[in-house]
């Protein structure tokens, strides 16, 4: 019985949250094919904050989760953006697009505290944790062969549809493969671990938000779809350790990790890790006093 | 040999999700007003599964950029869709959960309908009414007739057992169980997960809970239903 209830909430997670990462690769397949990055650096203003709030908007046009953003923020990079505005890029645009914003919605109808604080908290850490960073040099945070490669994204004309296809297969086996992962740790630790040491956890604030920041890093689960995941532990953590994982998760996981370690090195990636997880902790924290 | 795996394993998720869909199985996984975009989605997938299949030779990235643990790991639902019967969350989960057993906590989407005779209510239909109504006299002394399933523990006596369903507001991993108390005059025989449509008639129990009991006139076995949640 225990098996089957874990098989049920496996495949329920996992049915739910394929649509999601189908339509966010559709899109972000489609734009990057068709749209030149050139275009974006042209538009972006000479102020470094200005840009901060600038780049955390770009989701709305890239939505993805991170792993679809990281190659983007490489490519911009290489193409002269300066890396403290593509770090706001690469921490607001997994949350801070539609396709995330319309799953929080549906995992979370009665919940506004958990839609708004994922949206907002979100937007404000990746404009803290950019300018924050706007404070460093290149050489400081980029590691050497960023700086001096430059990659070709010409796409010669006739092959745009076949590298649209390529790119979408590509993509989606990728994430949906991660996704069978998490479910599967969802649907295993929500039947298997005893009720009374959830509540234990999820009873202590400091504790349930560590937790839940923990597991998010440990299972990489896209942001299109971590909502659905953290609806399995809805029934015993409080809204902010909720916002803990969903904020975390999209910003900072093992996954994500590796891939940035190709752009970022290795010091800037454990100061960007160590802020992001002070910010959160510190905005989840003051949002359960604040709620007592 | 990557790609031909890659176009099985789409096809297959593809099948086994419009499968699922006009078979009315998918009720059993997520809320019935998702189910058309996973049918969207599944039909996407399933356009690529035979585009990889037909332009096999062209698609030269898909080797280098895929790589054997997606494969593999996608491999676990095509093997559980194709082998694993559908079956709603059981009373063990129900159990883990906490079987939520006053009704003004419950907070379901079933809009509450006041002038429907009460022997018409499904159990979705009584929970919402018993949420929003104030009145003891709108329930006290009602006939029902409701399906669920048997949710049986130590602390009950021998001739009580819940009648549940799962609350479902998103899919199976956030569904949260509530149950009516009924009473019988007879020891019950019936096992956990028994699937029941029940006759009685509500009475009282309110401590200071909305928790009101059915007293049991009449009960037979039944299949479980096309949607086993409430929403």
């Amino acid at each position: 019985m225990v098996l089957q209830d874990i098989i049920t909430v496996f495949l329920s997670i996992f049915i739910e949250a394929l649509p999601f990462i189908v339509f966010g690769v559709l899109i972000s397949s489609l734009l990057h094919i068709f749209v030149k990055s050139e275009q974006i650096l042209a538009t972006l203003p000479k102020n470094k904050f200005l840009q901060n709030i600038i780049m955390s908007f770009l989701g709305v046009f890239f939505p993805v989760c991170e792993c679809g953003n990281i190659p983007v923020a490489r490519k911009l990079i290489q193409k002269n953006l300066p890396p403290s505005a593509a770090i706001s890029f690469l921490l607001a645009a997994p949350v801070l697009n539609p396709i995330v914003i319309i799953a929080t919605i549906i995992a979370f109808p009665d919940n506004p505290e958990i839609i708004w604080g994922r949206i907002g908290l979100s937007f404000m850490i990746a404009i803290i944790v950019g300018f924050i960073f706007s404070f460093a040099t290149k050489d400081e945070i980029l590691i050497k062969s960023i700086q001096v490669n430059k990659t070709c994204d010409h796409h010669h004309r006739g092959k745009k549809l076949h590298a649209f296809s390529e790119h979408f297969i590509g993509e989606l086996s990728t994430m949906a493969g991660i996704l069978v992962f998490g479910a599967g740790i969802a649907a295993a630790s929500q039947n298997l671990i005893p009720k009374e040491f959830m509540v234990s956890v999820a009873e202590n604030p400091f504790l349930a938000i560590c937790s839940m920041m923990l597991l998010a890093f440990i299972i990489s689960i896209c942001s299109t779809t971590d909502a659905f995941f953290a609806l399995a532990y809805a029934h015993q953590f409080t809204s902010p350790a909720l916002l803990a994982f969903l904020v975390f998760g999209p910003m900072i996981d093992i996954k994500s990790l590796l891939l940035m370690q190709r752009i970022f090195k290795i010091k800037a990636l454990i100061y960007l890790v160590l802020l992001v997880f002070g910010l959160v902790l510190f905005s989840t924290l003051l949002m359960t006093h604040l709620t007592l | 040999m990557k790609k031909i795996f890659l176009a099985i394993i789409f096809l297959t998720i593809s099948v086994w999700l419009i499968r699922l869909y006009f078979i009315g199985n998918l009720m059993n996984y997520i809320v019935p007003k998702y189910s058309i975009i996973v049918l969207t989605a599944a039909i996407i997938i399933g356009f690529f599964g035979i585009l990889i299949m037909i332009y096999s030779k062209q698609f030269k990235a898909i080797n280098k950029n895929i790589s054997w643990g997606s494969l593999l790991l996608l491999i676990v639902p095509c093997i559980l869709g194709l082998t694993v019967s559908p079956a709603p969350l059981s009373s063990v989960a129900a159990f883990n959960k906490g079987i939520q057993t006053d009704i003004s906590t419950v907070k379901i989407s079933t809009p509450a309908n006041f002038s429907i005779d009460s022997k018409q209510r499904s159990f979705a239909e009584w929970i919402s009414f018993l949420e929003s109504t104030t009145n003891p006299e709108d329930y006290i002394g009602k006939e029902v007739k409701i399906t669920g399933f048997v949710l049986k523990n130590d602390e009950l006596e021998n001739n009580e057992f819940y009648l549940a369903r799962f609350v479902m507001r998103c899919c199976a991993a956030d569904a949260k169980p509530v149950g009516l108390k009924v009473i019988s005059d007879k020891e019950i025989t019936w096992q956990n997960d028994d699937w029941l449509e029940i006759k009685g008639v509500f009475q009282n129990s309110i401590d200071d809970k909305k928790s009101p009991e059915i007293k049991l006139s009449n009960a037979m076995v039944v299949s479980i239903p096309d949607n086993p949640y409430i929403n």
